[in-house]
């Protein structure tokens, strides 16, 4: 966070190489951010580019309220909100492309009940509103990423970024230990 | 720690919910305890499913440094007064803000004090006597005065439109905007060739260079400390020349006595910025249609980009590559969404343009400015029309070269030669 602060101050004086190294440090994990929301890698990387050129003239905004991570992850969150609600598109969960990435550890007949549950896996994404969509996604950019973190990002309480989270874990729980359950009989 | 507690606390431990001590006691009975471990590696593997539901692959990603880094001005911190000023501004703001307050509820509570006991010190007057002067309002402190109207600081030779006195128009540059009612008499224009520079008008004519508001200059011309992003259109292009629109980067020294004017203006300039056109002067003086920098011979080099349908096959768009497209005053070619579209020529055709925005573009074409090549934050358009059939969509672009639309396809035109003048 002081490195953060360091290169923020350092922009702020006219050194143009630390946004340099801003861009460096967070570009990839706010394109996975954006892509995970926007669901199309050519309007992700647009976003991205939208994102930081926003956060070099805004910077003298930014009050170190936040963590500067948490800051861009705010802006990038926005930028795609703005998008999605212009372009009027339901930006839903790849399934297929979840599924892939969810089975890449199976071995192939356990990939094959799985393949079983996808309709059903389906279903159970749909029971997850916007927020917890949000939670699920900022928890898996980075295994470190803290609930303060996410609550920062999303604007909201720590306690509530954590019951739903908490909540959402047990209902996956209870709709896997369902799936095989009806595997065995 | 016991297996109940390891437990009971797991789903904390993978999420890194824990306090550190507590994370460590269950990491130690995690290497002691084999049932726990099988227990923790089947809960973890569930838990990266769920991770994964929302995770993308994003291994392709190529680097975005170089267009950010290009679309910023990297002069934009290190000198500008401005900028600091605000910087400092914000930073502080927590610092300042309760004090401002408290300030401004003191002055409110004294002046509303002072209406108060004036209001009841003229009721009394009248009161005491009420056969004199009772032609006169018993209180003429709530009168309201109307203001009186400035005199314009617009120069003599700034065309101004009769239906709205504050619309500012030249047509010289092709450029038009609306000032706000507010602004009556506290702005000075100055014109050049290479664009329109807006000034705060001080009551100290010395201050006039550092008191900028806004300005639209020739982007080749432009100095880079008037980059300043105001408002949008950021950039646009008029008669072929592509403008950019920039705000001030300080010099008005803020102690100065009209400071706070000055900012309240500035504050505002966004909201005139968004009323800036681009003006088509289809006649000039003499009746004659004026030459515009699109008349000439056009050949179609390559497509540009596509939308997702269109009615172009391949051997189609091979056909048309190659093409040549004449516009002038007296005939237009036609492009549409079939070839046959282009054998019909448009006689003393319109040209009707609008400027359109990148926002215009993502929201009517489903198109982004960069899949089209574009820099500029809007483009123009030019809609040709005949009198029955026939005409075209072009969008000139600042590179000099055009862009044709049909059959869900954008054509790229260069332009081969001028017309004379006959």
């Amino acid at each position: 966070m002081t490195e953060d602060l360091e290169l923020v101050k350092n922009v702020l004086k006219g050194n143009i190489e630390s946004f340099n190294s801003i861009i460096r440090k967070y570009e990839s994990a706010i394109y996975r951010y954006v892509l995970s929301m926007v669901k199309d890698k050519e309007t992700a990387k647009d976003i991205v580019q939208e994102v930081f050129i926003t956060v070099f003239y805004k910077l003298y905004t930014y009050s170190g309220q936040y963590k500067f991570s948490n800051w861009l992850y705010q802006i990038a969150r926005n930028k795609s909100f703005d998008y999605i609600k212009k372009n009027k598109r339901i930006v839903q969960l790849d399934i297929e492309n979840a599924w892939d990435v969810a089975t890449k550890e199976l071995m192939p007949e356990q990939s094959l009940e799985f393949k079983e549950t996808k309709e059903e896996l389906k279903n159970f994404m749909k029971t997850l509103d916007d927020v917890d969509r949000q939670i699920l996604i900022l928890k898996g950019l980075n295994e470190n990423t803290k609930f303060i973190d996410i609550a920062e990002v999303l604007k909201i309480s720590e306690s509530t970024v954590k019951s739903k989270y908490y909540r959402i874990w047990k209902k996956y729980k209870s709709f896997i230990e369902k799936q095989e359950k009806r595997c065995m009989i | 720690m016991d297996c109940r507690k390891f437990t009971k606390d797991l789903c904390a431990y993978i999420a890194k919910d824990l306090s550190q001590e507590a994370y460590e006691a269950m990491a130690k009975h995690l290497e002691q305890c084999e049932s726990c471990k099988s227990l923790y590696e089947y809960e973890l593997k569930r838990y990266k499913q769920l991770l994964s539901m929302e995770s993308v692959d994003a291994s392709d990603y190529s680097s975005q440094r170089v267009e950010i880094l290009n679309g910023i001005d990297k002069n934009r911190y290190g000198g500008s007064i401005m900028s600091r000023l605000s910087f400092f501004l914000k930073k502080n703001f927590l610092k300042y803000a309760a004090t401002g307050i408290t300030a401004t509820a003191i002055i409110f509570i004294c002046i509303f004090s002072i209406g108060y006991f004036k209001e009841i010190n003229s009721r009394n007057n009248i009161a005491e006597r009420p056969n004199k002067e009772n032609t006169q309002p018993a209180n003429t402190d709530q009168i309201a005065v109307p203001p009186v109207e400035p005199p314009s600081t617009t120069p003599v030779d700034t065309p101004v439109q009769e239906n709205n006195p504050r619309m500012y128009s030249n047509e010289k540059l092709g450029i038009s905007f609306t000032f706000l009612d507010s602004w009556d008499g506290k702005y000075t224009i100055k014109e050049s060739e290479d664009g329109i520079t807006v000034y705060f008008k001080s009551s100290d004519d010395t201050l006039l260079n550092n008191a900028l508001l806004f300005c639209i200059l020739a982007k080749s011309n432009t100095n880079s400390k008037y980059t300043d992003i105001i408002g949008q259109p950021r950039s646009f292009s008029a008669k072929g020349i592509n403008y950019i629109v920039g705000g001030p980067t300080g010099g008005f020294d803020p102690s100065y006595k009209e400071y706070t004017e000055f900012l309240k203006m500035h504050d505002e300039v966004k909201d005139i910025v968004k009323t800036i056109k681009v003006v088509s002067s289809p006649q000039n003086n003499s009746g004659k249609i004026e030459d515009e920098v699109f008349f000439g011979e056009w050949t179609i080099t390559r497509v540009v980009t596509s939308l997702s349908a269109g009615t172009y096959s391949k051997e189609d768009i091979n056909n048309i590559i190659g093409k040549k497209m004449i516009f002038s005053k007296e005939k237009a070619s036609s492009f549409g969404d079939n070839l046959e579209s282009y054998d019909v020529e448009v006689n003393y055709p319109i040209y009707e343009k609008t400027l359109r925005s990148k926002e215009y573009f993502l929201t009517n074409w489903k198109i982004g400015f960069k899949q089209l090549g574009i820099i500029c934050d809007s483009i123009l358009e030019i809609n040709v029309k005949g009198s029955s059939q026939g005409g075209c969509t072009l969008f000139l672009k600042e590179d000099g070269t055009m862009l044709v639309y049909g059959g869900g396809s954008f054509f790229e035109l260069k332009k081969t030669s001028s017309l004379s003048e006959n």
